[in-house]
């Protein structure tokens, strides 16, 4: 799959892009704070519905603007699907898909597979267990519906179970019938979610591992070890043990909403005892076994997104990064960076690449 | 908003609180009222009061009623043994409409949801129980909207009533009559496969 061409419109320090891409190699080149990261992310929003960055909509809308659009043509197997994102200040955002509105937004997430590869990775490591839940969530999410209205559903289930938590507090009963209703109530969900995560974290290994030996070229072993309070007991048993917990804390202390994701190299914690250079390539590793994951599910090659990675790998690891990147595994690829020619003299010479500059939020294309 | 009079804006906040009712809305319905004639304004405002002073809610089902007891509920033609379990007046009119329903009511006033501070406690969910203990009902009908907070209030009535003789039963779910199966969602479609029934003309 590959994106054709882009249009937008109002997009954060934009006002107006109209861009056609090659279906290989396609480079945005300028100094930092042009505007060069803001272009994969309408690529993102485009693909995903929302924007990379967890930003409300209505701030992505251009300063004194009061909508931004963009519109795009995803091209699958030879087929052409025009995707138009509006967000209008004050409204809900609109996604169409060749002039058919989406009845659910979530209807579109998973369609035009893409994986982003940025600065904020390294939330994946230092950030809390949640940073790593909505990564592997997202991932999932784009290969199985069910799994994505399972997540929302546990959302408002828990919430109401401990919105109900604190009303026996509030009201000083210890009457359990209605936590019971909603411990039921959330036993499929759990069991749904927690399944999926155990099958997602088994299929993923295999490919993390084989990027992991590529770009680092050691023998060390990295693990992505999928933890979760149900790997060893019934949920039902963890709800019965933990009740006086969560009646004293007023919350729910189980479930899949405590799950996280361990990182480590030869059976150590790569956050306490990886030196940067393992955790750099971990985090790209990560990356592409999610690329490659993803397109073994999908069945089209997703769209690549690069922001930076030139400033965050050393040559010897970033040449070698290149190098796998040029072949036909990885399909369309996006790359930002600061420096034209480095990236120039880093691509394969000949091949199918662009490149563009970015300048205050304009972009030209070079000859 | 500015208003240039103090009695006017009084009258558009209480307007406004209204549902559905911002404060746009709730000024062009005062500046409306100002053009009607003195009798028309008492009126409106009789029955508005009356809805406080004279309304009841009926003793048996908590439908509103103008008696102690409802119309339906007095009506001894109707069956007594089947309760037609709802969320609020609304349910029971459009059932009504249907004309396939001769059974009673019980109105549970809301569904269960601690999020809006609303528990079982707050419903007439006691009063339900109540109507079974006395042993005439055999068979309690849902017909509950199937939205999370309907379901957790069917769920949480099941398991109260589970020691009681009576069966418990809920309106069918799925493709609506007269539309067009692709249009219809996902869930509803895959839930009308799995629940299917035997084909009748």
């Amino acid at each position: 799959m590959h994106l054709s061409w882009l249009i937008a419109e109002n997009f954060k320090n934009s006002e107006k892009l109209d861009l056609k891409f090659v279906n290989k190699f396609n480079c945005f080149t300028g100094k930092n704070g042009a505007g060069k990261t803001n272009i994969l992310d309408a690529i993102y929003y485009l693909a995903c519905g929302k924007s990379w960055f967890n930003a409300q909509d209505s701030q992505l809308i251009h300063n004194g603007e009061n909508y931004f659009s963009i519109l795009g043509s995803f091209n699958k197997d030879g087929k052409e699907d025009e995707i138009r994102a509006v967000q209008m200040q004050g409204r809900r955002k609109v996604i169409k898909r060749n002039d058919v509105a989406y009845e659910r937004l979530i209807d579109h997430y998973g369609n035009y597979p893409v994986v982003m590869i940025a600065p904020g990775d390294l939330e994946l490591v230092y950030g809390i267990s949640e940073d790593r839940r909505r990564w592997m969530d997202s991932i999932i999410c784009a290969v199985e519906k069910d799994y994505m209205l399972a997540l929302i559903k546990y959302e408002k289930l828990l919430q109401q179970r401990n919105a109900q938590l604190k009303k026996m507090a509030l009201e000083n009963t210890k009457n359990k019938k209605l936590v019971e209703v909603y411990n039921e109530m959330l036993e499929p969900v759990v069991q749904l979610i927690h399944q999926q995560r155990v099958a997602f974290a088994k299929e993923f290994l295999p490919y993390f591992q084989k990027y992991y030996s590529l770009i680092s070229n050691r023998t060390e072993t990295p693990e992505v070890e999928y933890q979760s309070q149900l790997n060893d007991a019934a949920y039902e048993d963890l709800l019965q043990r933990n009740f006086e917990q969560d009646f004293a804390t007023q919350r729910t202390n189980v479930g899949t909403h405590k799950d996280d994701l361990e990182f480590k190299i030869q059976g150590q914690a790569l956050k306490k005892f990886g030196s940067q250079g393992q955790q750099k390539t971990f985090l790209f590793a990560l990356k592409l076994g999610q690329y490659s994951f993803m397109l073994a599910r999908k069945g089209t090659p997703p769209i690549l997104l690069l922001d930076d990675v030139c400033e965050r790998l050393d040559d010897e690891r970033l040449a070698q990064l290149m190098e796998l990147l040029t072949q036909e595994e990885f399909g369309q690829i996006f790359i930002t960076d600061t420096s034209k020619e480095r990236l120039k003299k880093l691509l394969p010479k000949n091949g199918d690449k662009k490149f563009y500059h970015v300048q205050n939020g304009m972009v030209k294309e070079e000859k | 908003m500015e208003f240039p009079s103090k009695v006017l804006e009084d009258a558009v906040n209480q307007y406004a609180k209204l549902p559905g009712v911002g404060k746009r809305t709730a000024l062009r319905l005062v500046l409306h009222l100002l053009k009607q004639d003195e009798p028309q304004l008492q009126e409106l405002a009789a029955s508005t009061l009356r809805l406080k002073s004279h309304l009841k809610f009926c003793k048996e089902c908590f439908n509103i009623s103008d008696d102690v007891i409802c119309e339906i509920c007095a009506d001894a033609g109707r069956d007594e043994t089947i309760l037609c379990v709802v969320e609020d007046l609304r349910d029971v009119m459009a059932i009504e409409n249907t004309n396939y329903f001769n059974g009673r009511y019980h109105v549970l006033g809301g569904l269960v949801s601690p999020l809006d501070g609303i528990g079982p406690d707050d419903l007439e969910v006691e009063s339900l129980i109540q109507r079974i203990e006395n042993g005439k009902v055999k068979e309690l009908i849902f017909a509950i909207s199937p939205t999370m907070e309907g379901d957790t209030t069917s769920f949480y009535i099941s398991k109260r009533v589970k020691e009681f003789p009576v069966v418990i039963s809920t309106i069918a779910r799925g493709i609506s009559i007269g539309s067009e199966l692709e249009y219809a969602d996902e869930v509803t479609l895959g839930r009308s496969l799995a629940d299917r029934i035997p084909f009748k003309i």
